[in-house]
């Protein structure tokens, strides 16, 4: 991302999200597990888990994209483009963010049409919580929209960083992770743990 | 519905689309918008948006984030260097010594972990400098990482199981059940590689580690439960049938955190780590999912599944001879792709072909599985390679191929074990759910 207010701004945004995303996961498995047990016990069931469960799935990985996005995780192939001159890797990284980007929209469009339909025809699920759809729909969309906002943001950053020719610079911030980056990313805190206990027992050894 | 010809160039744009680099959803979404447009009209197209909210919605696939969370808390306890040392402790007299809980270890590791990058990297970092004194064959020591570092998505809870029951509405306690007979003995094979090679050239291992007293040893034990008593309450909630998949995920992060706690570990910033990396796990399978159920619908109304059971038909191949063809195919593909867009990209096209051929889903799930296993492991892109060389930071990346190579033709014969005896798998399913 470029280094502006902007970018720090959306990145703490996303970072916000996704800590509470988390703490309701935790939540959400505490309250499974006594439904397990008062349902096998005192066969008493708390209505509705496994709905707010599914709403739950939607919103998490509506905002995780967002996450993923700015940490570069999003899959791609790049047995072929690493092999590539710097000029043309530039191109398709700028062609991939495009392409992210006009997906991501085209997902916001439909998907409002999804959101706005639930309004109009106040539509419920069908289960004992008669969950009104706007309501986790709306979470879920605002999650994709975020996701498109900042998809078209790295997207013109990237065209315009091309445009501009700088090469270096956009297969740094939108080529895929290195190798460093990727094992960084995944294993980053567990591995500075393990060095660190490493290096302690080293001492006392 | 679309022809033969059609599908295989459909299926060719979508992999020209992931050379040239672009992400894997997008380069599904382009073809499943491509055959929509072409052959189908708008209603197809606009239906993007109801396809998207339901194949999200969905309380089964709650449990991807679940299980990856829960392997998140546990390898953040700081439990991997004492599992290891507790490990090495009970196979060290074996032919081999080390190499074997290289094997154990990563296997452990990559259960409880959803990232195979991870498993790579954290088992390398403990396990690399315990050899630098032992005078092993390096290769051997690579090479057993990496084999084991694979085993992850074939012993449950795994992820790869997980999406390829909900592509194929398989269902995930029945995969589950079907990997544990297959992952176990895929372990004991890895262990019989290197008892092999032990035995045959002594000199590739190194010096034999000083027996710890027993009282040393069964203190030490304790470190190896963290991840046995996480399995044990998962699985057996789904085998006794107490628990649904997500219900037993939702237990396990339960159980996970006195385990970090009892570690000393389980701290509002070791949470939020795991929340990040948890999410973004979880966002990068469910987005290359969600575009991939897009596509299967859109390859549903074009026919796609009659067009290639026909194909099957015509052939007349009987399932075996099919499952061979499907193995080199995968081969192939494995040299080039991971696990992920490597299932999720085939399996649209591939399961019709082999439920024409009368090929139990549960069975190929687990054959899909392996797969993907191998490719993590098969030269000269296999991901878990170059991350293995990556924290090794010294030697070349040849050494690592070296090493990998006795293990990946022993994978080669566990595919030919589990296609010529397909029971290995679908024994204890049909055991456990009839």
């Amino acid at each position: 991302m470029p280094p502006n207010l902007l970018s720090r701004s959306l990145t703490r945004l996303v970072d916000t999200l996704v800590i509470s995303v988390g703490w309701w996961l935790v939540l959400l498995s505490i309250l499974s597990c006594i439904e397990m047990v008062t349902r096998k016990l005192f066969n008493f069931s708390l209505q509705g888990i496994d709905e707010v469960g599914g709403y739950t799935l939607a919103v998490t990985a509506a905002i995780g994209y967002s996450y993923t996005l700015i940490t570069r995780g999003h899959t791609r192939i790049d047995f072929l483009v690493g092999k590539l001159p710097a000029k043309a890797r530039a191109l398709l990284n700028t062609l991939a963010m495009l392409t992210l980007a006009a997906m991501a929209v085209f997902c916001i469009l439909r998907g409002w049409v999804v959101l706005s339909e639930s309004i109009e025809f106040q539509s419920h699920s069908t289960t004992p919580l008669q969950t009104p759809m706007w309501i986790p729909q709306s979470i879920w969309f605002v999650g994709w929209v975020l996701f498109a906002v900042i998809c078209i943001y790295l997207a013109l950053h990237a065209l315009w960083l091309l445009l501009r020719g700088e090469t270096d610079a956009l297969n740094r911030a939108y080529g895929p992770q290195t190798l460093e980056e990727e094992i960084e990313s995944e294993a980053g805190e567990v591995l500075e743990q393990l060095r660190e206990e490493q290096k302690h027992e080293g001492v006392k050894a | 519905m679309i022809g033969p010809v059609e599908i295989a160039i459909g299926f060719l744009i979508m992999l020209v689309l992931m050379f040239i680099g672009l992400h894997v959803a997008t380069t599904m979404f382009i073809t499943a918008i491509l055959g929509a447009v072409l052959y189908l009209g708008m209603p197809a197209v606009n239906a993007v948006g109801n396809q998207l909210w339901a194949a999200n919605e969905d309380y089964v696939l709650l449990s991807i984030p679940l299980y990856i969370l829960l392997g998140e808390i546990l390898v953040r306890s700081g439990t991997t260097d004492k599992m290891y040392k507790s490990l090495a402790d009970w196979l060290n007299f074996l032919p081999g010594g080390l190499l074997h809980t290289n094997i154990g270890a990563s296997a452990l590791f990559s259960a409880v972990s959803g990232s195979s990058v991870a498993t790579a990297a954290t088992i390398s970092t403990v396990a690399l400098p315990t050899f630098k004194t032992r005078k092993y064959d390096v290769r051997m020591v690579l090479g057993s990482i990496a084999a084991g570092a694979s085993l992850g998505n074939l012993i449950p809870p795994g992820i790869a199981f997980l999406i390829y029951g909900a592509m194929t509405n398989t269902s995930a306690g029945r995969l589950y059940s079907a990997g544990i007979i297959p992952g176990a003995l895929m372990t004991l094979m890895f262990m019989g590689t290197i008892l092999a090679i032990s035995l045959y050239k002594p000199e590739l291992t190194g010096d034999k580690e000083a027996e710890a007293p027993l009282r040393e040893k069964l203190g030490r034990l304790k470190h190896l439960l963290a991840p046995l008593i996480v399995f044990g309450v998962v699985m057996g909630c789904i085998y006794t049938g107490w628990a649904t998949v997500t219900e037993s995920a939702a237990l396990g992060v339960v159980v996970a955190l006195p385990i970090a706690w009892a570690y000393g570990q389980l701290t509002v910033k070791m949470m939020h780590e795991a929340f990040r990396a948890t999410l973004r796990l979880t966002a990068m399978s469910v987005l290359i999912l969600t575009m991939a159920f897009y596509l299967n619908f859109v390859l549903g109304l074009l026919g796609v599944t009659q067009s290639l059971a026909s194909v099957v038909q015509a052939l007349d191949v009987s399932a075996v001879q099919l499952l061979w063809v499907l193995a080199v195919f995968y081969l192939l593909l494995g040299i080039f792709f991971e696990t992920l867009p490597m299932l999720v990209g085939t399996v649209p096209l591939v399961f019709p072909l082999i439920t024409a051929a009368g090929i139990d889903p549960v069975f190929f799930g687990v054959f899909m599985v392996l797969m993907c296993e191998i490719s993590l492991i098969s030269p000269p892109v296999g991901m878990t390679l170059y991350v293995i060389q990556g924290v090794r930071g010294e030697g070349t990346i040849k050494e690592v191929f070296d090493g990998t190579i006795p293990f990946f033709l022993t994978m080669i014969l566990m595919t030919a074990l589990l296609i010529h005896f397909p029971q290995i798998a679908l024994w204890l399913p049909n055991l456990s759910f009839g």
